[in-house]
């Protein structure tokens, strides 16, 4: 029997031709440059071939130019011909077409998500003659050889139609709103003859920029109010302590003063001695979301990077499949051998033998569950080669949450004493950890509060003293950054946990937002409120999570793809009619945006060091680089240039390089870390070791290097 | 700053900015015990806290004073 298994990525179809292989040697295949590998097994040859994520998607139905619309007529088609980047795709299509031939079974060993489910199921269905229907399921969380063997023999035959059909329903969903919506705003700027630029909006991507607008709304008409807050200390075994009073803040600048003159220089009594035990249950196994959370806090890392990293971690069969909802860790997992396997690491070694002491196994599972995976975890097997970078830090985030979760609930003593004097109270707090618990585990991801109190007692005195009242404003709230936004887009429950962190950069991409704190530009707070004028509906997130929901019904069985298609193309058409009646208004206001920000963009705030005119980038029409150049180029024939990252979405910070004072730029890549430099320092440092940074004359020899201003 | 004319009414975005400054100014004042409105703008040209829009608003009301209402 000849059986085809269909992989998501070619390092999954290694991992798994090895693994199901009787030798564990595949003999690795090539056709028009496309890797297969050929396994032999006690049941017949395996090929097992990968896709490269999606090889089919959605497009319209016919010809149609980039500039027509609407558009309600779609189909599934080979991704080598909707994008012309994907060009390479079509060798893949090809060669996973000829190998389906004479095969006697089929095997979808996708990722085992709504994702996986679609690309196997339309590579099956349109490139090996519609063996969708037949072929078989594989269903795996982690890529280690045991289970990847474990389900190759217990090959699930239902069919996951409703999964498919619920994926398919979102990219079809996706597709159609997108490229609807965006198609009517850039035509509509187009036609007023102002320069092209890309706009978009969709169902997840219109909410998602609505509350970075909202909240740069709320920050710009912010008004800050005073308040007051009365400071003072003690000293005591010539320790000083700085006491709290009874209320955060003072309103009145009267009463703040009044709270300092009868206070001042005062014999405070103590009055109480307040105690208590606070009992820090273990944290939960992670799920992608607090995955992602920790990530940013720790490290710094955008969701997109953690999702691409995990990836590469699970690919690796270092982690478990990292796009799951559940925070829980089932039995059949084997606590006992994952954690036998980590503490080969020397680093863990102490800590694993202190967990494998206690004999009682049990993780603090969560709350949140999924179906398809368990919560994420180390699979226990050692890295092929040494961790570096961001990859080693994220895993030992992981492998140290999943040891924490298994560990006890940390005490903390929590002690208040109470002064008094004349019925104005103040305190002084402490914190001591009584037993570290799951803290011993997790500890360089958590901050030790301990704070030790002076030995005093009921009836003892001590005085205040530098009794003062400090002014203060109240602040406006903070912009969203990355993992905030996530966690906003999770709990309104819009886009899926493989889809958000990809709307977030492209919010980036767009032009929309701007710096790790997200500032919405002027272009986004048009697009937004032209939406909100127009079409209400498609920035209101509760109307992108009913679309979730139905999706989410399709998948349970209680809905179909065709009745939610329906539903879903009704609002487009009158949202569509909507901006349409208004085509011309909207097209003006948004092109006057463009333009203003075409300009700001390129400007830079920090003026020409050689002759104060502004600085702007510029591309060379013949090389096409990009560099900073002198507007004064034309007027005072000033040559100054520096050079810039050739690659990613360029962007003008607004903070200043702490060493030169000259202005900060960004490269951000998709899936990579923003590249954050100061173009100046960098031309110091890559010109001329020897001379100071703080060099702002225009370097002749890097000047003349760089390409001509155009 | 591009200056509106003192006549016309407020759009939505700076109507909103007009009654988060109408509505501090009588938290300011109780927080003082008391302060002139042209104080009270001044103060809040000068803070960093200030948004953007509210700070057009002081500086348009500062001008235009008679738009208190």
């Amino acid at each position: 029997m000849r059986t085809l298994i269909v992989c998501e990525k070619p390092d999954a179809a290694l991992r798994v031709a090895r693994a199901l292989d009787d030798e564990n040697l595949p003999r690795k295949l090539e056709s028009q440059g496309v890797p297969y590998f050929e396994c032999h097994t006690k049941t017949g040859p395996l090929i097992v071939c990968s896709a490269l994520g999606h090889l089919y998607s959605v497009d319209s139905k016919g010809r149609s130019s980039r500039s027509s619309y609407p558009i309600w007529d779609y189909h599934w088609a080979p991704k080598y011909l909707v994008d012309k980047a994907s060009t390479r795709l079509a060798r893949w299509v090809r060669v996973i077409g000829s190998l389906a031939r004479n095969m006697d079974r089929y095997i979808n060993a996708c990722d085992y998500d709504i994702e996986g489910s679609v690309i196997g199921h339309t590579i099956l269905q349109y490139a090996c003659d519609g063996a969708a229907v037949k072929a078989l399921r594989m269903k795996f969380s982690t890529m280690t050889e045991r289970e990847l063997r474990f389900a190759f023999q217990k090959l699930d035959l239902k069919a996951e139609l409703p999964t498919v059909d619920a994926g398919k329903c979102r990219h079809e969903l996706d597709w159609l709103y997108g490229i609807n919506l965006s198609r009517l705003l850039t035509e509509s700027a187009l036609k007023q003859g102002r320069g092209y630029a890309t706009l978009s909006t969709g169902r997840v991507q219109g909410p998602t920029l609505g509350f970075v607008v909202a909240r740069e709304e709320e920050i710009s008409c912010f008004v800050p109010v005073p308040f007051w807050t009365i400071e003072a200390r003690i000293v005591h075994d010539g320790k000083t302590f700085a006491l709290e009073y009874e209320r955060d803040k003072v309103a009145s600048r009267s009463e703040a003063q009044m709270v300092c003159n009868e206070c001042r220089d005062v014999l405070l009594e103590v009055t109480g001695i307040e105690s208590r035990d606070i009992q820090q249950q273990a944290p939960y196994p992670f799920d992608l979301s607090t995955l992602q959370s920790a990530s940013y806090l720790q490290f710094g890392f955008s969701p997109a990077r953690t999702l691409a990293l995990a990836e590469r971690l699970y690919l690796d069969a270092l982690i478990s499949y990292p796009r799951t909802s559940s925070q829980k860790l089932p039995l059949d997992i084997g606590y006992a051998e994952i954690l036998r396997g980590i503490g080969s690491h020397p680093e863990y070694r102490s800590l694993v033998t202190k967990l494998m002491t206690r004999g009682d196994l049990r993780p603090n599972n969560g709350p949140k569950d999924d179906p398809a995976h368990p919560a994420i975890f180390p699979t226990g097997e050692s890295a092929k080669k040494p961790l570096f970078g961001g990859e080693a830090k994220l895993y030992d985030l992981i492998s140290r949450r999943f040891m924490a979760t298994f560990a006890d609930s940390s005490l903390k003593t929590s002690s208040r004493i109470i002064f008094n004097y004349n019925n104005y109270r103040f305190f002084l707090s402490g914190s001591r950890i009584v037993r570290l618990g799951w803290i011993e585990f997790y500890r360089p991801y958590m901050f030790d509060e301990s704070r030790s109190l002076p030995d005093l007692k009921i009836g003892d005195r001590a005085k205040a003293q530098d009794v003062k009242s400090v002014e203060k404003f109240t602040q406006p709230p903070h912009r969203y950054n990355p993992s905030s936004l996530l966690k906003k887009m999770e709990e309104t429950n819009i886009g899926t946990k493989a889809t958000r962190a990809g709307i977030i950069d492209l919010l980036y991409t767009r032009g929309y937002v701007r710096d790790e704190r997200m500032k919405a530009s002027e272009l986004a707070n048009k697009v937004t409120g032209v939406l909100s004028a127009y079409c209400p509906l498609i920035i209101d997130p509760s109307f992108t999570a009913n679309l979730e929901n139905l999706m989410q019904a399709i998948q349970n069985g209680t809905s179909s793809r065709r009745l939610v298609l329906v539903e879903a193309l009704e609002h487009l058409r009158s949202i569509m009619l909507s901006l349409a009646e208004n085509e011309e208004r909207i097209g003006s206001q948004l092109s006057e945006v463009i333009v203003a920000q075409r300009l700001a963009d390129v400007t830079l705030d920090t003026p020409c060091p050689k002759c104060g005119l502004k600085l702007a980038v510029v591309r060379n029409r013949g090389t096409g680089k990009r560099f900073i150049g002198c507007n004064g180029k034309w007027q005072t024939g000033c040559s100054f240039t520096l050079p810039l990252p050739q690659f990613g979405h360029l962007t003008l910070l607004s903070r200043q390089c702490n060493t030169c004072g000259f202005q900060m730029i960004q490269a951000r890549s998709k899936g990579r870390r923003p590249l954050v430099s100061c173009p100046s320092c960098y031309v110091a440092r890559a010109g001329d070791t020897r001379s100071s940074p703080k060099r702002m004359e225009a370097p002749s020899r890097i000047a003349s290097e760089a390409p001509p201003a155009t | 700053m591009k200056i509106v004319d003192a006549t016309t009414s407020f759009c939505g975005n700076h109507s909103e900015a007009y009654r988060k400054v109408n509505d501090a100014y009588s938290l300011w004042y109780a927080a003082y015990g008391s302060l002139t409105t042209d104080a009270f703008l001044k103060r809040l040209l000068a803070l960093p806290e200030t948004g953007d829009r509210a700070r057009e608003m002081a500086q348009f009301l500062s001008r235009n004073p008679e738009r208190w209402k």
